[in-house]
């Protein structure tokens, strides 16, 4: 029987959060490898270890970061996205469009680029949830469509945005840039929602055994419909930073971003069958993933041998929960 | 007598050109227990999901609180007060015990987020009420399967719901949780809430329902109050015709000398119990014993499909690293049972479901001609007498008793010495069984080895020469003869490990080898 | 022809049969491309000239070697995003290495092979999810082709190479019939052989499959070993067509391969997969570039059409097959 109205004891604490975060053994692993990353780092080159280098990593890092997040949460509820190339490149453009000079357009061209970003992953979600079509061919086709649309828009980087909106996205307080809060901020926040709103439950649910949670009474349709247009919302979010961060909108923006954001999701221990893991496991491989690069890349090795390191460190994750699945 | 709660009025169910259930009446008061049964594939399934929203009628409607429903989403049926404790289960083991039981009625703070602590507090307290043992914060992942049914009663029963249906929910329990799942359901009909109670089990139904409902091939059958029946007329109400016809006789023990299979302290890597076991020429050797007894993961270790230690002889010769395919070039062969996951290909032909065990049978390899496959499921068709207008339709377009028709002459074109059934009529309707008991003893006529695992009683003791009961993937019992009953069969299958319960042979008991020689009224 | 057109076809193609339903599919695709060709050809009388045509099949042959390969793998319900790769990795390397043609088709095809063969062993026997497998094999390939070229591949390419991409004999082109002679001999592989029904059965159901004896591992690894290897062939064909060894030689094929078999009625729920289907679809792709600069309208608009089309197709097989 277990007593409730006892205070409960530290370790009962720290169970529910490791519960809350999803955390598990396997992230002990990656945050080893983090570790042994950033003590080989510091070996093999004086300027890793630091701070301004370690903030410099974020920049390569705040996209990726955010749009892993997104296929997270669609993984999670047993789909994939694949259209981020277009979302991202359309998006861009879309936004960089406006030439928000003053603050009105800015606010207006944001919560526009928002809105699209939200309603185009919806679509995505319409297809899949109503019409049955299987999500890898639906994001596929969308993508395709939507860069398309990007490119017929303008074929070369164009439009602009406010000066003072690309010092807000380059400001840093107390030293740490803006965006690696904003990223930090936003994971905890999706963390949160998974633990403690019915759409996080029922994200999980649905990914783990979709005919189960339809005779529980989940609304299984309009689920995925929402996990779908969240996931065009942190598109958009992403395809703002860009802007921001460039200056213009590029409609080849999000080229490579489709595969590239499955590879932190699996490597944080998401089961690509849905159901199983979390925003910290990503979080993590993020982190493991751009501290690698940057490390590899600050010790003078061609970034040719890197991408042979993601795939390996691909097949021995995958490996590794292969073997935990079974179990 | 008081009005129904909940009531089916000329409700009738078709998939495609299946016709599942017609012009059903059926209806349940509040403080009554009724038992609603009929074999697998009768529609009783079919009728619980049409009463609470998972489907919804082809014509006909359903009654709740006298006023016609019209219930699109399980939710809507469950908000009105239909609770629902599900055949297969309905839980999420991804997700904790609190989390399942409470999934879209979530304890929220005021800022609609999901109060964590309440969740908790509710959890224990309905936990407490039903005085089922469980740490609400376990992943059900790391339940047991007896306990994982715990949480789904506790799921069903969280709402105030004023009717509360259970489908099979004793199939996995032991005995002693049995009696407490009944002690829960009487305090609960006392109080006034109506329960449909689906049991394949009878001496169930007549300890807690107070009436009863029996379905045959989609319409009812038969219904009244539990104390015009009993088990005889129960039976005969189900099966529709005199079980004599049912069941060919059996083969008499003396023939049985010659050993076909042999298993050494065979061990399969979901129990610690080891399993020795000799299946003779001739004979039909039934495995009985409850859900998740270890009656498949033993058909599966002798079929190769699962890792497992020990020896495995087929006609004194040990069988080395078994593999399906090496088992079936030896000569086992094995129907399995779930037809859909792992029987049949669903959307290939007729004719390819027949010989994908032997496909270039006949032909060579690499030039197998177009329409062989066709040629030669033509004359199974006609030997098992399957009722199918293009032997090119997808299999899934047949009926359940064509399909296991088709599959049994599969498993035939490997010319097998042993028989490997795993509830070989599942699904099937009267005349196709009859049909297949027919075959199977005729098979075992002529000369080969057959072993069944059922959970239909009535089929392992009017069928199988001899009975292992299994419980704990171990057996606990061989029966033969006329120790072959359905009591002595559930007293050591459902017994608690706990309590080692010397099998009773002297139990009176409906022994429907007894019903058979004595011609049972319908 | 009018043996075809008898009453047994008509009665085919309306039954629910297996047969009957991918023959339909097969006309529907036919009836869309005459459809697309017809409208072009009356906006655009250039269209139909031979020389356009004839451009048009060259161009899609590397394609259409890929999309058998995908097909075969898509039957099996896996998903090869590693041939774009093996195409660029297959070039770069066997044409760096070497100036006579049969060494650097061996080597190309045995880059195929072992790629292959990695694929279907981390499916087969690691149970890695097929996606993720030919994922980690892409990247790692993209780093050893860009290793070993230090970035800027060598190594020229001899003549032959170019006719056998471009040239052609009696008019026809040369790459026209070697790709007619592989799709034969798959279609003969899947349709006719012991393997192919394996591999169809397989895609069906694979837990079936395995209780009924078929050999799900080998099944699996022969099919990613055959992708992998037409995969390098479409690599060296698409270096003779475009003249140029380049380091991301086949960029947007993965995709591409996977839309063709989608749109040539594959389902990546696994079962289903016609090779007649597939080549018809690479030539709808294909056609769709032609007919968008031959119209003058902007290269951007075929993006937007394949698209659609995808996702139509797929909506479209998947309504059908509810019926």
């Amino acid at each position: 029987m277990i007593s409730i109205d006892q205070g409960r004891s530290f370790k009962a604490t720290l169970k529910t959060w490791a519960r809350a975060t999803r955390f598990e053994s396997l992230h002990w692993v990656i945050i080893g490898l983090i570790l042994m990353v950033f003590a080989l780092g510091s070996i093999g080159s004086e300027r890793f270890a630091t701070l301004a280098n370690i903030f410099n990593v974020q920049d390569q890092l705040v996209v990726l970061a955010i749009i892993a997040l997104a296929q997270t949460l669609v993984i999670l509820s047993g789909g994939i996205d694949l259209s981020f190339a277009g979302m991202l490149g359309l998006l861009c453009v879309f936004f960089a469009g406006f030439n928000a000079q003053d603050t009105q357009t800015l606010a207006l061209a944001i919560a526009a680029t928002l809105a699209l970003g939200a309603f185009l992953g919806g679509i995505n979600g319409v297809i899949t949830a109503y019409v049955g079509v299987h999500p890898f061919i639906v994001t596929l086709g969308t993508s395709t469509v939507l860069t398309g649309l990007a490119l017929l828009h303008s074929n070369q980087p164009s439009g602009s945005v406010a000066l003072f909106f690309e010092d807000v996205v380059y400001a840093r307080i107390a030293g740490v840039p803006c965006g690696f809060i904003f990223v930090i901020c936003l994971y905890a926040l999706t963390a949160f929602m998974l633990w403690r709103s019915n759409f996080g439950i029922r994200l999980y649910a649905i990914g783990n055994n979709e005919v189960a949670a339809q005779i529980s009474g989940v609304p299984v349709k309009q689920t995925k419909v929402l996990v779908y247009a969240v996931s065009g919302l942190l598109a958009a979010l992403a395809a703002i930073y860009m802007v921001g961060r460039f200056g213009v909108g590029d409609p080849r923006a999000g080229v490579g971003f489709d595969l590239r954001s499955i590879t932190p999701v699996i490597v944080g221990g998401t089961l690509l069958a849905g159901g199983f893991g979390g925003v910290l496991g990503t979080a993590l491989a993020v982190i493991l993933l751009s501290l690698l690069a940057n490390a590899l890349n600050l010790m003078n090795v061609s970034s040719f041998y890197q991408w042979i390191v993601e795939g390996l460190i691909i097949i021995c994750a995958v490996s590794v929960l292969v073997g935990r699945s079974k179990k | 007598m008081s009005k129904a709660i909940l009531a089916a009025r000329k409700l009738s169910k078709s998939f495609g050109t299946n016709q599942v259930l017609s012009d059903i009446e059926f209806e349940v008061h509040p403080g009554a227990a009724v038992a609603l049964c009929g074999e697998n594939g009768a529609g009783k399934s079919t009728l619980i999901k049409l009463m609470t929203g998972l489907y919804q009628p082809s014509s006909g409607h359903i009654e709740f609180c006298s006023e016609k429903v019209n219930w699109r989403t399980p939710s809507e049926g469950i908000d009105a007060g239909v609770a629902v404790v599900h055949q297969e289960f309905s839980t999420m083991s991804a997700l904790s015990v609190a989390e399942n039981i409470f999934i879209e009625a979530l304890p929220r703070t005021r800022w609609g987020l999901i109060d964590r602590k309440k969740l908790r507090v509710q959890t224990v307290n309905l936990l407490d009420s039903l005085e089922i043992q469980l740490d609400p914060d376990q992943i059900v992942a790391q339940l047991s399967v007896a306990q994982s049914q715990m949480v789904e009663i506790a799921k069903a029963l969280r709402t105030s719901a004023k009717v509360l249906i259970l489908d099979e929910p004793s199939a996995v329990l032991s005995q002693l949780e049995t009696q407490h799942l009944f002690k829960i359901i009487n305090a609960l009909r006392l109080k006034g809430l109506a329960i449909v109670y689906v049991s394949h089990r009878l001496d169930e139904i007549f300890e807690i329902c107070t009436d009863i409902a029996v379905i045959k091939d989609g319409v009812v059958t038969s219904a009244g109050p539990i104390a015009d029946y009993d088990q005889q007329k129960i039976i005969a109400a189900m099966v529709g015709r005199e079980l004599g016809d049912m069941f060919p006789p059996k083969a008499s023990i003396e023939r049985l000398s010659e050993v076909v299979l042999e298993l050494q302290q065979l061990r399969n890597n979901s129990f610690d119990q080891a399993v020795d076991l000799s299946l003779y020429r001739g004979e039909i050797l039934g495995i009985a014993g409850l859900v998740g007894s270890g009656r498949t993961e033993l058909a599966q270790s002798i079929y190769g499909a699962r890792a497992a230690t020990g020896r495995v002889l087929l006609e004194g010769r040990e069988l080395g690293k078994r593999t399906p395919s090496k088992c079936l070039s030896a000569g086992i062969a094995m129907l399995t049972e779930g037809r859909k996951t792992d029987g049949l290909f669903a959307q290939s032909s007729v004719a390819h479901n027949y010989i994908s065990s032997t496909i270039s049978k006949g032909a060579s390899d690499f030039n197998i001609a177009t329409d062989l496959a066709a040629q030669r499921s033509a004359t199974v068709v006609a030997q098992f007498n399957v009722v199918v207008d293009d032997l090119g339709l997808p299999i899934s377009h047949l009926s359940g008793g064509n399909q296991q028709k088709i599959l049994l002459g599969r498993l035939l074109e490997n010319q097998p010495k042993v028989l490997i059934l795993d509830e070989p009529t599942r699904g099937v309707d009267v005349g196709a069984k009859a049909e297949i008991y027919r075959h199977l003893r005729a098979l075992a006529n002529s000369g080969l080895a057959i072993l069944v695992i059922s959970s239909e009683l009535i089929e392992i003791v009017g069928l199988c020469d001899r009975v292992c009961v299994m419980r704990d993937g171990a057996i606990a019992a061989q029966l033969q003869a006329d120790e072959i009953s359905e009591d002595n069969i559930m007293s050591v299958a459902a017994a608690d490990d706990s309590e080692q319960q010397p099998l009773d042979i002297e139990v009176q008991c409906v022994n429907v080898k007894s019903i058979s020689s004595t011609q049972a009224p319908i | 022809m009018k043996a075809l057109l008898n009453n047994s076809f008509l009665d085919l193609l309306r039954t629910q049969t297996v047969a009957g339903r991918q023959l339909r599919e097969l006309l529907l695709l036919t009836v869309f491309l005459v459809l697309i060709w017809g409208v072009t050809a009356l906006l655009s009388p250039r269209f139909l000239s031979l020389d356009n045509l004839s451009d048009i099949l060259v161009q899609a042959a590397p394609l259409g070697f890929v999309v058998l390969g995908q097909m075969l793998v898509i039957v099996v319900r896996g998903l090869d995003l590693s041939v774009a790769s093996i195409m660029a990795t297959a070039a770069v390397l066997s044409i760096g290495a070497n100036d006579s043609i049969v060494s650097i088709v061996i080597l190309a095809l045995g880059v195929g092979f072992v790629v292959g063969a990695v694929n279907g062993y981390l499916v087969a026997y690691r149970g890695v999810t097929p996606f993720l497998a030919t994922l980690a094999t892409m990247i790692v390939l993209q780093g050893i082709r860009f290793a070993y070229t230090k970035g800027a591949p060598g190594g020229s390419l001899p003549e032959t190479f170019r006719w056998l991409a471009t040239g052609d004999i009696a008019g026809i082109p040369v790459s026209l019939i070697i790709l007619a002679v592989v799709a034969v001999a798959i279609y003969w592989l899947l349709m006719r052989s012991k393997f192919g029904y394996q591999i169809r059965l397989f895609g069906d159901n694979p837990q079936s499959a395995y209780m009924s004896g078929v050999p799900v591992r080998k099944i699996q690894m022969i099919v990613f070993v055959i992708s992998g290897v037409l995969a390098a062939l479409a690599g060296l064909f698409l270096v003779g067509y475009v003249g140029i060894v380049d380091n991301w030689t086949g960029q947007g094929y993965a995709l591409d391969s996977i839309a063709a078999a989608v749109i040539g009625g594959a389902s990546l729920r696994g079962g289903k997969g016609s090779v007649a289907g597939v080549l018809l679809a690479t030539l709808i792709l294909v056609s769709l570039f032609n007919i968008v600069v031959i119209l003058g309208l902007s290269v951007e608009f075929q993006l937007v059409i394949k698209g659609t089309l995808i996702i139509l197709a797929a909506a479209v097989y998947l309504s059908k097959s509810r019926d």
